[in-house]
């Protein structure tokens, strides 16, 4: 019986949409949740470690990070807070990166009577030459021209000029107070030569924006994130995750098997580029009928298939006791004390869940194959 | 005075909990993350210092576990512990004192089944 779709009738379609080919999915990163100075500071933390691996030339990555920087601070400075707590669950961080386009799209919520304003703003900035927003920047640094309403204008005019695109923005009604403001920056990382006008954009992108988000919403996402499953990257995201889930006996255990769950990617998973300490990985955490669902996945080799399998397997089948012997028995082992291989970490998980794993093996050719690995908590 | 070892302490660091061993004032406490993907390095010095101890221990030495979370690269390290203050337990006095937030239950089953595995005397205690 397939195990994915035994215990995944609504995600597996998802996922493996998601993980086909870690390498050519455009998701970078996607934060959904409240939206604050911390979260900004952890999302560039992440963003610069990644940055490295994906970005060759060094002034590139500047640039895009000065933009991701501004871009997402522009939202803590600016949102509106909704008295319903549940609205700005929904704000959101999407990171991706296809070809040589950077996007950095943001979705979070404004009052409906500040759209008008707000949107006067953006059309007259895409209107304007590379040009003339330098000299506009200019003019609002040095006080000459009054930032009549906030210093949101210098953020976005400083975006426009240093991304070199236009702005893709939209407005989606959530009630009669209430709207997400979705904004979407790109940058072109090939572009040397700056063009005289802002790039034009195309429009479909924020309307698959929409969608997406709403199907985020309704698996109820909390972070997605592609990358090197490094200790700071692991670090950053273990804070998220303490900023998105308040305090309780369910955060703790999703803490716990959340580190062991990217620990044991890094220390498994499998260099895809030659003589380079990359292992991609992907990693998402939701909610979904009271459960919070951790997935994985990142490559392995073929000829380790079998015995990870059979691991898993056995583990799956074992109940809460012989699992607590089993953990008590790799415990003790001298022989696995020095080599950190005790296979401890699948007992861990497998105990801490209390649910048995789902997996799937997909081969991409005859030496790697994808490994997907699914905990689920009940709450 | 001259038998004391010398305290160990080691700061805490993001991914590595806080080390503080000093004899003389009856102080023995790992404390805060133990999260490094090499425990076995971390740990060495301090199992070593622990080796040292082991040779002339005080008359009673109560232990604190205060830990948030460990990694399961970790426990093995921790469980070392355990087994040389098992050890310093046949010559003195030894008191492991394993705490745990009321909210981590999983962090008091661990503790529990570290106290069936290890000879010592062994109190849970629980904080807000």
């Amino acid at each position: 019986m397939d195990v994915a779709k035994k215990y995944l009738p609504l995600f597996s379609d998802f996922i493996l949409d998601l993980v086909k080919d870690i390498n050519k999915t455009d998701i970078e990163y996607i934060y959904r949740g409240e939206i604050d100075s911390k979260i900004v500071a952890n999302t560039l933390d992440l963003a610069k470690i990644n940055l490295k691996k994906t970005v060759d030339t060094i002034p590139f990555r500047h640039k895009i990070y000065f933009i991701m920087g501004e871009g997402l601070q522009n939202i803590t400075k600016h949102q509106d807070h909704p008295e319903a707590e549940s609205l700005y669950k929904n704000n959101l961080i999407y990171i991706s990166k296809k070809g040589n386009k950077y996007n950095i799209t943001t979705a979070n919520i404004i009052a409906n009577n500040n759209i008008d304003f707000l949107k006067e703003k953006l059309d007259k900035i895409n209107e304007l030459k590379i040009e003339e927003l330098r000299i506009l920047s200019r003019k609002i640094r040095s006080n000459t021209v009054l930032d009549e309403n906030s210093n949101a204008n210098i953020g976005l005019v400083e975006i426009a000029k240093r991304s070199g695109s236009k702005l893709l923005y939209e407005f989606k009604k959530i009630n009669d107070k209430y709207s997400y403001f979705y904004l979407s920056i790109e940058i072109n990382i090939k572009i040397f030569k700056k063009p005289e006008e802002l790039i034009n954009r195309d429009i479909s992108y924020i309307k698959f924006l929409i969608k997406f988000h709403n199907f985020l919403n309704e698996i109820d996402t909390k972070i997605i994130f592609k990358g090197d499953f490094s200790q700071d990257n692991i670090l950053s995201l273990l804070k998220m995750l303490k900023h998105q889930i308040p305090e309780s006996s369910i955060s703790i255990k999703l803490n716990n098997l959340m580190i062991e769950m990217l620990q044991n990617i890094e220390k498994h998973g499998y260099n895809i580029i030659p003589n380079t300490s990359w292992k991609p990985g992907f990693f998402m955490i939701n909610y979904h009928n009271k459960a919070f669902y951790l997935t994985s996945a990142n490559y392995i080799g073929n000829k380790n298939i079998e015995a990870l399998s059979k691991q898993i397997l056995e583990l799956n089948q074992m109940d809460k006791n012989s699992l607590a012997t089993l953990y008590k028995k790799r415990l003790l082992e001298i022989d696995s004390i020095t080599t950190q291989k005790s296979g401890l970490g699948f007992i861990d998980m497998r105990r801490r869940s209390n649910n048995p794993f789902n997996f799937k093996f997909l081969s991409v050719n005859n030496k790697i194959s994808l490994f997907i690995f699914q905990i689920i908590i009940n709450t | 005075m001259a038998n004391y070892l010398e305290p160990l302490i080691i700061h805490e660091k993001k991914d590595t909990p806080r080390i503080h061993f000093d004899p003389i004032k009856g102080i023995f406490e790992i404390s805060k993350l133990s999260l490094p993907e090499d425990a076995i390095s971390f740990y060495r010095p301090v199992l070593e210092w622990l080796e040292k101890y082991k040779e002339n221990p005080n008359p009673e030495t109560v232990f604190d576990f205060n830990i948030e979370y460990f990694n399961t690269a970790s426990s093995k390290q921790l469980i070392q512990i355990l087994l040389l203050l098992e050890k310093i337990n046949q010559k003195s006095k030894v008191k492991v004192r394993w705490h745990y937030k009321d909210i981590d239950e999983d962090m008091k089953e661990i503790g529990e089944e570290y106290a069936s595995v290890i000879n010592v005397d062994f109190e849970l205690v629980e904080e807000k």
